[in-house]
């Protein structure tokens, strides 16, 4: 009896032990939140940890904590960034969140509206004039971050403007006896790799003169058949997939780009184990560096990456370069899709466990990035010891971009890559794509005009509308590249018949839904 | 209980809108749109179908073949070459399946692979197999059996231990040879092994290993290689921002329910037929 009753009392404590910690509502608050160390006010921020490895190396970030006497404890997550948005969920769970969070837009907007958050509207508006400035000069920004009841639960980063290109073996190409610049439309693409297969594959039969990383389904845009959305229609998955692996599967140009690809995939162009999913970023890279790839379209300094990481030392001759913008029948650029100013990913929230003091000194710190002095200094440095400005007033880096990104991982250096995410700030482009090696300085130069890219608006979605494009995502998107190789790689028949019952099956999965919300949320947010 | 039962009270979720952040008290409760949305999800069909096949193939292709293994095993007389095969074959049992699939994809590679160099030696084409949808099925059979054979076999060796050594000299004097003392003797000493062994993989016939499945998984094969799990991880834990956890549990209760019922029905039938049973 006694035996039963240690039991039954065991059994109720272990019970009452695993609800509590399935989540109740009780606050923890984070110790030594705004503290004062040494006159230093600091707070505890989660991070992806890549992202802290990255901030730990910037001179420029140091002498930001410096001027602002604010510093930042980081607590790494994990290493992958979809890992960290789980761990924040999990620290919500478990009530471990620290004062600050990098979270996805969308996890603080659901989270925020929950109690998890503080909603950063009054703070800005009181503790941070530059931010609260920013918002009111870009209402697309406002419309962006604020939820429908006016709260705004995260600080968003401005992105800087990415389009990929198109980088090519410069001494292969002379070598096979093609001229750069004589590869202007689909056709004359096609035809190059061609007199490339022709030239390195009789001797190499690993050897297709395109490869690349990740899905292989990046050329839509060739054939006009990007994603996208306009204030009348909308066409294939534009959300979350504004600028990479969009394709929209109902343009009238779509089929031809299947049609192609498959050509490129029977006739040996293009590496067979991108197109089939099973090659790695490292296989790329080694096919790539070794000779086996002539070109690839991919982000918009890896021609530099391959050149500073063994080309050259692999072959003296290697040389890599970026082809122009292929043009389409009368002569006109053919758009790309380019990312967009601001995104949902690499979000900062604040914890709603925080002090009031916590909560400015996060505010004060991260509006120092929006003031003038703040703007320079992330994105050009000190002015004498990275950049200097010029007698017309242009800045100009003085600091060797080659030099400094060749440090050592874990080495102090001045570094401008605004692509990732350090601090959220206004991005300086000029800056940007002159913090290059030439070779890239001068393609962006280049390639990344307006005339070059397709519009890419900012769609606002509530909570409701991203929670369902999400689940519908996640059926929609895999069966549609599924299918797509399937045509290519010719599991399939591509016919006219298949292609038909192919859309009409995206359409029952969910596509048709998934693209009457995108023209909902837009048309909303061109009414805002 | 603390690992096994107590778990099973958080499948509430199944019935909310599950917030992390609200926890299971605090989540809004949805009552059955989880599964609602299941049975209406047009995606579920193809998932089931694929899931149930790689399920059966596991039974029907696996099971016999583990059993076989065992008794073939137990007739090597050479002592130290049987502790070797056993020792060599349960070695894999300790292989993370990250590590087997990625030696699948080097043996497999259409470049460099050994199975490919042969091909073409032998004036055959490489084949990707990695890519091909017809290929998944039976490489992550191959792989399950290569898993699992030195596991079941300490389970059968065992059984085929404990059984009476008068049985065999019983047998030899009715005029059993090698062959017919395995298919009289030993096969019905370890029948009740083998009858909870494969009522456990009726129990798990909608378990397929999702780390398998994720590492398999690739754009060419998505026809054959998109099971339930898959969807469920994508749903519960890649997606844009949205954890559906709620969405999650109730695909997994579902599926646990079905393999409860078959269990059943497997317990009944060995009963019935092999008057032995699990429980």
């Amino acid at each position: 009896m006694k035996k039963r009753t240690v039991l039954i009392f065991a059994l109720i404590l272990l019970v009452a032990f695993a609800f509590t910690s399935c989540g109740g509502k009780e606050e923890t608050s984070t110790a030594a939140a705004g503290a004062e160390e040494g006159g230093v006010r600091s707070y505890d921020m989660f991070i992806r940890s890549q992202y802290h490895d990255w901030i730990k190396e910037l001179k420029w970030y140091d002498v930001a904590e410096e001027r602002t006497g604010i510093h930042v404890n980081y607590i790494d997550g994990p290493l992958e960034i979809a890992d960290t948005y789980t761990e924040v969920d999990q620290r919500l769970a478990s009530r471990t969140l620290p004062d600050a969070a990098m979270l996805r837009l969308s996890q603080a907007k659901v989270y925020g509206a929950q109690g998890a958050f503080v909603d950063l509207a009054p703070y800005i508006k009181e503790y941070a004039p530059n931010i609260q400035a920013y918002i009111d000069t870009h209402p697309e920004y406002k419309s962006f971050i604020t939820d429908a009841e006016g709260r705004i639960f995260a600080f968003v980063r401005e992105m800087p403007v990415i389009i990929d290109f198109m980088g090519y073996r410069a001494d292969q190409f002379t070598e096979a006896g093609i001229d750069p610049a004589s590869v202007r439309t689909v056709d004359d693409f096609t035809n190059a790799m061609r007199t490339l297969k022709a030239y390195f594959g009789k001797t190499n039969p690993n050897y297709y003169p395109l490869s690349g990383r990740e899905s292989a389904l990046r050329f839509a845009y060739l054939w006009g058949a990007a994603a996208y959305v306009d204030e009348n229609s909308s066409g294939g998955i534009y959300y979350a997939h504004e600028k990479d692996n969009c394709f929209n599967i109902k343009a009238p140009g779509a089929y031809e780009w299947i049609q192609t690809m498959k050509m490129w995939y029977d006739e040996g162009l293009i590496d067979p184990s991108w197109v089939e999913g099973t090659n790695t970023e490292g296989d790329w890279e080694a096919k790539t560096l070794q000779g086996d790839a002539s070109i690839f379209y991919d982000y918009y300094n890896r021609a530099e990456w391959f050149m500073s990481n063994g080309g050259p030392e692999v072959d003296p001759d290697y040389d890599m370069q970026v082809l122009d913008m292929l043009v389409d029948e009368n002569g006109n650029p053919i758009k790309a899709p380019n990312s967009v100013l601001y995104g949902n990913d690499n979000a900062i929230a604040v914890n709603r466990s925080c002090d009031e003091e916590t909560i400015i000194t996060i505010c004060e710190f991260m509006d120092y990035f929006f003031s003038e002095e703040g703007i320079i200094l992330a994105n050009w440095g000190v002015e004498g010891e990275s950049f200097k400005t010029n007698e017309d007033g242009s800045r100009e880096f003085i600091a060797d971009y080659s030099t400094e990104e060749t440090k050592p991982s874990g080495e102090k250096r001045w570094s401008f890559l605004s692509d990732r995410l350090t601090v959220c700030k206004p991005v300086d482009l000029e800056a940007f794509y002159a913090w290059n090696t030439p070779l890239i300085a001068e393609a962006a130069e280049r390639i990344v005009q307006d005339e070059n890219m397709l519009e890419r608006p900012i769609v606002v979605y509530t909570t409701e509308e991203e929670q369902r494009l999400s689940n519908l995502i996640a059926s929609v998107y895999n069966t549609e590249v599924a299918r797509l190789t399937s045509f290519i790689v010719g599991n399939t028949e591509l016919n006219e018949a298949n292609w038909t019952s192919f859309i009409n099956e995206m359409d029952s999965l969910g596509l048709a839904e998934i693209e009457e919300i995108q023209l909902t949320a837009y048309q909303r947010t061109i009414g805002q | 209980m603390l690992f096994k039962l107590l778990p099973v009270g958080g499948m509430v979720i199944a019935f909310q809108d599950y917030s992390a952040f609200l926890g299971i008290r605090g989540s809004e409760w949805v009552g059955l749109e989880n599964f609602k949305r299941m049975l209406t999800d047009p995606y579920m069909l193809t998932l089931v179908k694929n899931t149930v096949i790689l399920a059966v193939l596991s039974v029907v292709c696996v099971f016999p073949f583990l059993v076989i293994f065992s008794l073939f095993l137990n007739e090597v007389r050479f002592q130290k070459f049987k502790g070797t095969i056993q020792s060599v074959s349960f070695l894999p049992y300790f292989i993370s399946s990250a590590v087997m699939v990625s030696i699948m994809y080097t043996v497999l590679s259409p470049t460099s692979g050994i199975v490919n160099n042969l091909i073409v030696k032998m004036g055959g084409e490489s084949v990707n197999f990695m890519a091909k949808p017809e290929w998944f099925r039976p490489i992550y059979i191959f792989l399950q059996i290569w898993q699992m054979l030195g596991y079941n076999a300490v389970i059968y060796m065992a059984g085929i231990a404990s059984i009476n050594g008068e049985l065999y000299e019983a047998a030899e004097v009715d005029g059993c040879g090698r062959w017919g003392k395995m298919i009289h003797v030993t096969l019905p000493g370890i029948s009740t092994s083998v009858i909870t062994m494969l009522i456990i993989s009726i129990g798990n016939i909608f378990t397929v290993d999702t780390d398998r499945i994720l590492l398999l998984y690739n754009a060419s094969n998505a026809a054959t290689s998109d099971v339930i799990q898959s969807y469920v991880y994508r749903i519960a834990f890649q997606s844009l921002g949205f954890p559906d956890y709620s969405y999650g549990t109730a695909v997994n209760i579902v599926k646990s329910l079905l393999a409860f019922i078959l269990v059943i029905i497997a317990n009944k039938l060995a009963d019935k037929y092999a008057e032995t049973r699990l429980f």
